[in-house]
């Protein structure tokens, strides 16, 4: 990983064509502002940790379709 | 072409079952063609993405509308570029399902859910900006209506 400083507004730039700024440094966090071509998506990186973990939990999630189709079931005949 | 499904059994598919993602699902990169399998089962809607490569990873995918209605959101520009997207209406979404130990605790991935060009068959699972849950429960009552008056 490349470690560098900035100090508040300065910026780097990724691969010629991302920007990334910091906008405001403060109270335990950092604003950044990132300026990149509209074809790359930005998130934070929790969120991918995040659908990662989901995805494989719905990928296990076959084994339990029995007991999902029997639930369904008497559902439908409560009704 | 025939894959064997742990629900179905022996299923017959031509390539145009086939689903080809742009980028791999998250932690699933190696795996992009799947088989769209369909249930035929209409009380029962739930389907499966099967990879092709190895058919013991599969996910358990549904359409998200049929539990909430209003289910709305922008499609980010990245990913109309990558899916080669022309009109909204070649769109089909999929959720993915997640069923707990408790069958009624099921919930669907409203967060990202799986984006497919019809068109071309190719799928993409996009994280939305908007505020949608990761884990929706689809058996809980939504409001006075329970979700699952559809089924």
């Amino acid at each position: 990983m490349l470690i560098l400083s900035r100090k508040k507004h300065e910026s780097i730039i990724i691969d010629g064509q991302i920007e990334v700024q910091i906008v405001d440094i403060g109270d335990g966090r950092v604003r950044i502002g990132v300026n990149a071509p509209k074809n790359m998506e930005i998130h934070r990186k929790e969120i991918y940790e995040k659908i990662n973990e989901e995805n494989t939990m719905a990928a296990q999630s076959k084994q339990a379709l029995k007991s999902l189709e029997a639930f369904v079931k008497v559902k439908k005949d409560e009704k | 072409m025939m894959i064997k499904n742990d629900f179905l059994g022996e299923v017959e598919y031509t390539q145009d079952d086939v689903v080809t993602f742009v980028e791999g699902i998250l932690g699933f990169e190696d795996y992009t063609e799947y088989v769209y399998i369909t249930n035929p089962d209409p009380a029962f809607p739930f389907e499966w993405l099967q990879s092709i490569k190895s058919p013991e990873v599969s996910f358990i995918v549904t359409n998200p509308f049929l539990f909430v209605s209003d289910y709305d959101f922008d499609l980010p520009d990245p990913v109309i570029e990558k899916l080669g997207i022309s009109d909204i209406k070649d769109l089909a979404v999929l959720s993915m399902v997640v069923i707990p130990d408790d069958p009624k605790d099921t919930t669907i991935n409203l967060k990202s859910p799986v984006v497919v060009n019809r068109t071309n068959r190719q799928a993409k699972q996009v994280i939305l900006d908007e505020d949608y849950a990761l884990k929706h429960k689809i058996f809980e009552k939504e409001g006075s209506k329970e979700n699952v008056d559809s089924l």
